[in-house]
């Protein structure tokens, strides 16, 4: 079942076209990221599916609700998210921030429920106890935006940039969270800079850029694509492509003329004595595998900042 | 809805700014007060033992807190829009419209939140006025029935007139998103109509160019708190009963049409 599917999704700000005729598909229990440079129109995407910005063109599915129908107002509460930075009362304090989204939704909870919410994003009830929100550090607003989207017991989470201002032990815990969540069988979209992370936990990627969705596939056909290989870096690699094609079989390789990639399966340890033995001169030699990062950075042709 | 405006109000009774503002609306007319009572005595001490009337009267007062171009009035505009701005600068309004409330039903439950804290501004500054004025002088007319009916038109266009700038203050605020725009817009517009309708003065009554400073939405309070005019239109009244009617429909008309094109331009408006 999708839970959101955009059909030919545009966005134009004057001339500017910062949405291009988007067609994003997530399916129930994907962990969506979303990846592209500063200004792809990742935000603008989740503004225009969050409802806080109108599509110029083209419309979106949640639920299976067309964005267009009175009804989409009964999908969305089954949605949560941040959209660019965390929305918090910075006069109050945490628990009477996540009282207030309760109100909001509906809920009455008590204060064991608000002290276990504010735990299970990683705060402690009793330290913040009397601290106003506004004198949170980055990442515990981040923390607690986090809690407040589970609140309203959303089937669809949105996080724009979730990692933002965490520390490390952060980052692990805000992942672990969306894991354990999605276990749960709560769908995700997440648009991050740090594609590590976003790579250890996503099962769908989709690649943005200049609002265009250059691609989107499951994370597991990404690795399937990634091409583990062994790179040699040497002064005569026409030398060492000749050695190894003698000596070892050398049979799928690329070489720029400074890099040799070699995609046979050949031990990394046989390579290197084989080398020695004939005396080649090596700079450097390495195991390497594509990450969502160098896949990004393929498709974008080499140029990207994200 | 009911969800929007308990969260609404819980944000409001939670906010220390909301007691401070209910305290200033208190302390402005108690030290506008204290400064008359001091004026009169020193009037009286003038006087040398020659019969003295008050310089004050009481109900002339009491109105002069609906005043929207001084004291309470200026303080007001600019708390009801740092009030309705609070949702849209701490960016709450996202979360509201993710989890899919209404755009309508959102201006709708900032409009109440604002109008009931400007009734409520309004009110604290009416009644501290009201009590300090009936303790320090005398009412100053006789009240009898019409006293009454006079007095209730008052109250009424007064009240009426704190709703109509907050109904103003909340279109500005979810339009322009901007807080200073809000404060500066509102502030601009309320205190300019004021200033315009000072000069219904100059306009003989029987003029029908009278009939366009009726119809300007801040007439009657500007009517009703300023005791020099009804000194100079010569009756005790606050407000004929005619021009009370006109400023109902015109304080009723405007602040329809600041809420229609608000919540238009709300539903159409982009949000960051």
């Amino acid at each position: 079942m999708l839970v959101l599917e955009t059909n030919s999704l545009t966005k134009k700000y004057k001339e500017h076209l910062a949405v291009d005729h988007v067609n994003m598909h997530i399916e129930k229990g994907d962990i969506y990221g979303f990846v592209g440079e500063n200004g792809a129109g990742k935000t603008t995407i989740i503004r225009l599916v969050c409802g806080l910005a109108s599509p110029s063109e083209g419309d979106y599915n949640l639920f299976g609700i067309n964005s267009n129908s009175f009804e989409i107002l009964k999908a969305r509460e089954k949605v949560s998210g941040i959209v660019e930075a965390v929305s918090l009362t910075p006069s109050l304090t945490a628990a009477n921030n996540i009282r207030f989204q309760a109100t909001l939704a509906g809920k009455k909870l008590t204060d064991e429920e608000i002290n276990s919410l504010i735990s299970r994003v990683g705060l402690n009830p009793k330290e913040i106890e009397e601290k106003k929100v506004g004198s949170f550090s980055l990442g515990m607003r981040q923390r607690l935006g986090i809690a407040l989207t589970l609140i309203n017991e959303p089937e669809f989470i949105i996080l724009d940039e979730p990692m933002n201002g965490l520390d490390p032990k952060g980052f692990v815990e805000v992942r672990d969270t969306i894991v354990e969540l999605n276990k749960q069988g709560i769908t995700f979209l997440i648009s991050s800079h740090i594609l590590s992370e976003l790579e250890k936990v996503c099962t769908k990627i989709g690649f943005i850029s200049h609002g265009k969705l250059l691609k989107e596939l499951p994370i597991k056909e990404l690795h399937q694509q990634s091409k583990p290989r062994i790179e040699i870096e040497s002064k005569d690699i026409d030398e060492v492509v000749k050695v190894l094609s003698n000596k070892l079989g050398l049979k799928s390789y690329e070489s720029d003329g400074e890099v040799l990639s070699i995609y046979d399966s050949i031990d990394i340890n046989d390579v290197m004595k084989c080398l020695v033995k004939n005396s080649i001169t090596v700079l450097n030699i390495s195991k390497k595998e594509d990450t969502i990062e160098t896949y990004y950075m393929k498709l974008m042709g080499g140029n990207n900042n994200a | 809805m009911r969800n929007l405006l308990k969260a609404d109000f819980f944000s409001l009774f939670k906010s220390k700014l909301t007691y401070v503002v209910l305290g200033i609306c208190a302390g402005v007319p108690l030290l506008t007060l204290l400064l008359y009572f001091g004026l009169n005595e020193a009037a009286k001490n003038l006087s040398e033992g020659e019969l003295f009337e008050s310089l004050f009267k009481a109900r002339d007062l009491m109105f002069s807190t609906f005043s929207l171009s001084s004291n309470v009035g200026l303080v007001i505009p600019i708390f009801t829009g740092i009030l309705v701005m609070a949702d849209i600068r701490n960016g709450t309004v996202r979360n509201k419209i993710i989890i899919g409330k209404s755009r309508t039903k959102i201006y709708f439950s900032q409009l109440i939140v604002s109008v009931s804290f400007c009734v409520a501004m309004s009110l604290v500054s009416f009644l501290v006025m009201t009590s300090g004025s009936l303790i320090f002088f005398k009412y100053g007319y006789t009240f009898n029935a019409s006293e009454a009916w006079n007095f209730s038109k008052a109250l009424i266009i007064g009240v009426l007139s704190f709703i109509y700038v907050a109904t103003l203050a909340t279109f500005i605020a979810l339009s322009t998103k901007s807080m200073p725009l809000t404060i500066v817009f509102t502030l601009l517009v309320v205190v300019g109509l004021s200033l315009v309708c000072s000069l219904a003065f100059l306009v003989p009554e029987d003029s029908n160019y009278i009939y366009i400073f009726y119809l300007l939405p801040t007439f009657g309070a500007s009517s009703i708190s300023s005791s020099t005019l009804s000194l100079l239109t010569g009756s005790n009244d606050l407000l004929s009963n005619k021009v009370f009617f006109f400023c109902l429909g015109s304080l009723l008309g405007f602040s329809t049409f600041n809420t229609a094109l608000g919540i238009f331009i709300f539903n159409k408006a982009d949000l960051k």
